[in-house]
């Protein structure tokens, strides 16, 4: 993953609007990608995608170094993601389940169809951290500092996804919800 | 190898992950097993669906992003603005509070409540100061448990420093690269050296062989982007707004008589940073206990330990960054030797040829520029430091004036072209309306920056001086302050009164020590003060009507028992939230730990 030169991030960080659009273009479309598969929405992720990027302008002065930056803006994404999960959840009134969605069709051939609604009968954890892996190519530590949570659990949770899904794409079956 | 086993192997093959010898068995099992290629098979069908994009498929939203910031349209823009900064140089701005002109006083006996202002008053009565220092770090890597570092603090007030860091540790193998660091602040020039840092799990392999040099010239007086750090000679950032510290005692370190206090790593952040602006270090936990030992006449720091703080979270996050720290022993500790105040530092280092480097764009003049706003009240002791100005493309013209007193200091910056659709001074978003002479002034949360928004001016006061000095001087420019257009940002700065008229049964801390007035936003039924403390920390409370928690989706969150109801709290995010009545509420905070934010919680009281 492209990291920018610290003094494009500082800058930009100044409130030089240039070097900020630097690194919208940097990361626009990994984290739009990252979205509309946590999401399974594209309109849903361009609205959060530009949340993301609202929000990492504004807290971009709190960005200390000590990660990577491109981990960082995943944890923005990440965390404006499930604001928007949850937003649908409440205004859906589910619990605790996800409703498999009807996912608006891809240009592409049958088998990424065919996995992109799979993908979204995953539980959010597994599919964000497959997402993450897999359509983002981050290692796993990456993976694991942008969620918060331990590098074993991104690797039993991606486990735990590609069966899921091998599984459905080979019987049909729904990948299911449990963790 | 049963299949389940079998699958998750398959899996940690496709990620690379199996050592050489599982590899080689794993491709027997491969070829040999129909079942095994065809679920290998899958996974790779998986992963080149999933990273086969079009690109026609993603939106561009750069412009829709842009206009939702309030940035002006490209072809209006002035040309980018390309400053080189120091990497590291991540310590935030001084913030602060000094009593000027207090005279000094001995303190004895040690009064735990009165070192803050101790501290801050020290500031002033240091003008030059050299001393030895000793570091050894920790846990940085597993094969690398402990290192040595030993080198040397040379200071002349009020923002002039040299740091020389060389590594004495035993490595492993010629493969580790030393982590010696230079770090030198001289007036308009500021450089710094050091091995760039590198991913820990591909250490020594992602060493770069060389230090990487980073020059700044043309710099500004005590600038944001670059700062000195000066609280490694007296940390005023870290005991601006603070409450009374734990007393540890007093010792005797290095033949001087020290007052010890426990304070958390969040509050003296800029103290840590400051020691690893350049090179490869390990992270400091904001809640991780520092034992800092100071000077007892002069304040500056003597000794320092930083413990990992014995909370799961913290335990949580060592595992995530690969520490194996152990509660009851340190994981920093730094030691200040051969103090010598007063005395002439030698001449700065010049900067080495070939690194990266680039102008701030700042020219200095013998005084400040003719017109520009100049406070007619300075501190007792207070002189002219540096001025000039800014002109470049890339922004405003910049007038720019700082005074000093020893390590104290305030600056003015203004600009009669200021085009922003916020205060000019980054103030940050949440700010506080104040009554200035006959108009107003706007403070930054921390209460570290005036802001004025004149006529025909936009000014900001700076400095590391308490926000009623900082008021005073920026009322003695004579700036008539007005509010700020309705469509800024900062016009949705609202009072105490705004909130509680907003939000029924809104809950206040109630004697809240260590923190400074909150900035509050208040509209559409929800209240958000936001509190800062010394150094870091800071937190954020939020309240509106509700009924009950949305469904949590974070993998960490756990119940916890607040104000005799059922919370819970994110680790992962900070965030402390339960509801009471109709009421919802929220602490959010990245620098304090979770039993800090339910005593805050506890506080808390209907106003």
């Amino acid at each position: 993953m492209y990291e920018p030169d610290p003094e494009v991030i500082r800058a930009a960080g100044t409130g030089d609007i240039d070097a900020f659009e630097e690194l919208v273009r940097a990361y626009q479309a990994h984290v739009w990608r990252f979205l509309r598969h946590l999401l399974g929405d594209p309109a849903l992720a361009e609205d959060v995608t530009q949340e993301t990027f609202v929000r990492v302008y504004r807290k971009l002065d709190t960005f200390r170094f000590r990660s990577k930056f491109s981990t960082w803006v995943f944890q923005v994404a990440r965390n404006a993601g499930i604001d928007a999960l949850r937003a649908r959840q409440r205004r859906d009134r589910l619990l605790t389940v996800v409703e498999p969605r009807i996912v608006e069709p891809m240009r592409g051939n049958e088998l990424r169809v065919e996995l992109e609604a799979a993908l979204q009968s995953l539980n959010p954890k597994l599919r964000e951290a497959f997402v993450m892996i897999e359509a983002l190519g981050l290692t796993y530590r990456e993976a694991a500092r942008a969620i918060g949570v331990p590098e074993g659990t991104v690797k039993s949770r991606v486990h735990h996804a590609r069966e899921r899904l091998v599984n459905w794409m080979s019987e049909g079956e729904a990948p299911g919800h449990d963790t | 190898m049963t299949p389940e086993q079998m699958r998750k192997t398959l899996s940690r093959h496709l990620d690379g992950e199996l050592s050489a010898a599982a590899t080689a068995e794993i491709e027997q099992v491969l070829a040999s097993s129909e079942e095994a290629r065809r679920y290998f098979d899958q996974l790779v069908s998986i992963r080149a669906q999933m990273r086969q994009e079009t690109a026609g498929e993603i939106p561009d939203l750069a412009p829709s992003i842009l206009a939702v910031i309030g940035a002006p349209p490209p072809e209006s823009r002035r040309p980018a603005r390309r400053v080189t900064l120091a990497a590291g140089f991540a310590a935030g701005i001084v913030a602060g509070a000094v009593f000027i002109g207090f005279a000094f006083r001995q303190p004895l006996p040690v009064a735990a409540a009165d070192i803050p202002d101790e501290v801050i008053a020290a500031q002033s009565r240091v003008g030059a100061l050299t001393a030895r220092i000793d570091i050894v770090e920790r846990g940085w890597h597993p094969d690398v448990s402990e290192r040595i570092f030993e080198g040397s603090i040379q200071y002349l007030a009020p923002e002039s420093l040299w740091i020389e860091i060389r590594d004495t540790t035993s490595y492993p193998s010629s493969a580790w690269i030393p982590n010696h660091t230079t770090v030198v602040v001289d007036e308009d020039t500021a450089w710094s050296s050091g091995v760039a840092s590198c991913p820990t799990e591909s250490l020594p392999d992602c060493m770069p062989t060389q230090p990487r040099a980073m020059v700044i010239l043309d710099r500004e007086p005590f600038p944001d982007a670059s700062p000195a750090p000066l609280d490694l000679i007296v940390p005023v950032n870290g005991f601006s707004r603070a409450g009374e510290p734990a007393l540890l005692g007093v010792t005797e370190v290095d033949g001087k008589r020290a007052v010890g206090v426990s304070i958390t790593a969040a509050q003296v952040a800029a103290l840590l940073d400051g020691l690893t602006i350049a090179g490869n270090w390990r992270d400091i936990h904001p809640t991780d206990r520092v034992e800092l030992w100071l000077d007892e006449q002069h304040l500056v720091p003597l000794a320092l330990s930083v413990f990992p703080a014995d909370t799961s979270d913290r335990a949580l996050w060592a595992i995530r960054h690969g520490y194996d720290d152990r509660a009851q022993v340190p994981i920093l500790e730094v030691a200040w030797s051969e103090v010598v105040f007063g005395a002439e530092p030698i001449a700065f280092p010049l900067p080495p040829q070939g690194g990266a480097q680039g102008s701030a764009g700042f020219t200095d003049a013998s005084e400040p520029e003719p017109g520009a706003p100049v406070p007619l009240a300075l501190p007792d002791g207070m002189t002219l430091h540096r001025a000039g100005a800014i002109d470049t493309a890339a922004g405003p013209v910049v007038s720019i004036a700082s005074w000093s007193d020893g390590r104290a200091w305030v600056k003015v910056r203004s600009t009669s072209s200021w085009e922003g659709s916020h205060l000019f001074g980054d103030l940050g978003a949440l700010v506080r309306e104040v009554r200035l002479g006959s108009g107003v002034a706007y403070l930054s949360e921390g209460g570290d920056r005036v802001g004025i928004h004149g006529e025909d001016i936009d000014l900001v006061v700076l400095g590391s001086l308490p926000t009623d000095a900082l008021l005073e001087i920026a009322g003695s420019i004579g700036v008539d302050g007005r509010p700020v257009p309705s469509t800024w940002v900062e016009a949705a700065a609202s009072t105490l009164e705004d909130a509680r008229a907003e939000v029924a049964g809104l809950l206040v801390p109630v004697e809240l020590e260590g923190f400074g007035p909150p900035a509050i936003r208040a509209g559409r039924g929800v209240a958000t003060m936001s509190y800062a403390g010394p150094g870091d920390r800071a937190f954020l409370l939020t309240q509106a009507a509700d009924t009950e928690l949305s469904p949590p989706l974070e993998a960490n969150v756990r119940g916890v028992t607040v104000r005799g109801v059922d919370g819970r709290y994110s680790p992962d995010r900070g965030l402390l939230e339960w509801v009471e009545g109709e009421l919802g509420v929220a602490l959010a905070s990245t620098t304090l730990s979770v039993d800090e934010l339910v005593s805050i919680a506890e506080s808390l009281e209907s106003s």
